[in-house]
């Protein structure tokens, strides 16, 4: 489904346009890792990475297709004329690919996953936590802007991905029901389908 | 191994801008086809790619007292891919071999795309190792992906074109949508 004008316009009015692709949109945040925090940051990413219930909410932010945290310790020496780097903390890099709304998207993991926004962002300067709108004037200040963003497929979202995804495993044991099915048996084997998986659809 | 998420691969590098040449750089990019046009599309197995340059580090206290401040500008490189990083790598050498020398020259020590070993040693060298990465669809690969969005289009368009069809016109209209 093509993004229509109006809800082009409705992002583009919140994310500078180079940080979006279609229905994607790209976050590029930097934040100073408080001092002797990385190896807890570290850890609790590591534990979060193996509790099931804590992944599983974490997957509800639906509105999400690719997204990573990483730790910079040290920032890549190629020979001169480049400087070698003396900076006083290691940082914490927020990438993510995304749709929808910049201030919803924020305001989500609030709400779905404030334990984890907490064990994570508890360990960096510069995060606001609370009220929204000091939050989001802070991310607006720390977000860079990709000079070039690509999405693979910009017309879906990450719902529609998943729904298509799912969709695609439900189909494919249709097809092979009604591989022999007389028109009278199909009719009726295909409006079962559609009702099955409208929520897909 | 951190970079690894299911069947896909989280990569990322920072880069090192040769002094004064960000701003030539930065036009260099900012004037790359986007969308269907960019040169990712080439590439084949990236579900999502950007390149970001960092002019500096960005101040957000106190704290901290001291703000850190960079001795070089960077290019951030992020991309979500399928299957291993090696591929990856050497698609980007010999499917867009002008835009990342077009891209790259202006970073400190590159070798260009001329010889395998050296374009991969360079960004493997500025690889920056992911730490936790997530997504709800990195088992499926981007055909993957598209071939599920498509049939989700066609079955929707379908499903509202054929209400009022008897069986045997939905049955050939069915056969039409997915002949393939």
């Amino acid at each position: 489904m093509a993004v229509t004008a109006q809800e082009r316009e409705s992002i583009a009015a919140q994310a500078p346009s180079r940080n979006t692709c279609g229905r994607a949109i790209a976050m590029t945040l930097a934040n100073p890792i408080k001092p002797h925090r990385r190896k807890l940051l570290r850890l609790n990413l590591w534990v979060t990475g193996r509790i099931p219930a804590l992944m599983a909410r974490l997957y509800k932010l639906s509105f999400i297709h690719f997204a990573r945290l990483t730790i910079v310790s040290e920032f890549p020496y190629n020979g001169p004329p480049q400087v070698p780097e003396r900076v006083a903390h290691e940082y914490l890099f927020f990438i993510s690919n995304y749709n929808g709304y910049w201030t919803q998207y924020n305001d989500a993991f609030y709400r779905v996953v404030p334990d984890l926004m907490d064990l994570v962002w508890g360990n960096v300067y510069g995060h606001v936590t609370a009220p929204a709108g000091a939050r989001n004037r802070q991310i607006h200040k720390l977000e860079f802007t990709a000079s070039h963003y690509y999405s693979a497929y910009p017309e879906a979202s990450a719902t529609m991905v998943q729904s298509a995804l799912e969709l695609k495993k439900r189909f494919g044991r249709f097809q092979a029901e009604m591989r022999d099915a007389d028109p009278s048996r199909f009719q009726e084997g295909f409006r079962r389908f559609v009702a099955e998986v409208q929520r897909d659809l | 191994m951190p970079n690894r998420l299911d069947q896909a691969y989280a990569y990322q590098a920072l880069t090192a801008i040769l002094p004064g040449r960000s701003q030539e750089l930065r036009e260099v990019v900012e004037a790359l086809p986007t969308g269907s046009e960019s040169a990712f599309v080439r590439v084949g197995q990236v579900h999502f790619a950007r390149w970001v340059i960092v002019p500096q580090l960005v101040e957000v206290g106190p704290p901290p007292e001291v703000p850190d401040r960079l001795n070089n500008e960077y290019l951030l490189f992020a991309a979500d891919v399928d299957g291993d990083l090696e591929p990856f790598l050497e698609a980007l050498r010999t499917e867009i071999p002008e835009v990342m020398d077009a891209v790259y020259s202006h970073c400190v020590g590159y070798p260009g795309t001329a010889g395998r070993d050296g374009f991969h040693r360079y960004l493997r060298h500025n690889q920056i190792e992911t730490t936790f990465p997530w997504s709800a669809h990195g088992d499926a690969t981007v055909s993957e992906v598209r071939e599920a969005l498509d049939l989700r289009r066609r079955l929707i368009e379908l499903a509202i074109r054929a209400q009022d069809f008897d069986p045997a016109g939905l049955q050939e209209a069915y056969r039409q949508a997915f002949a393939d």
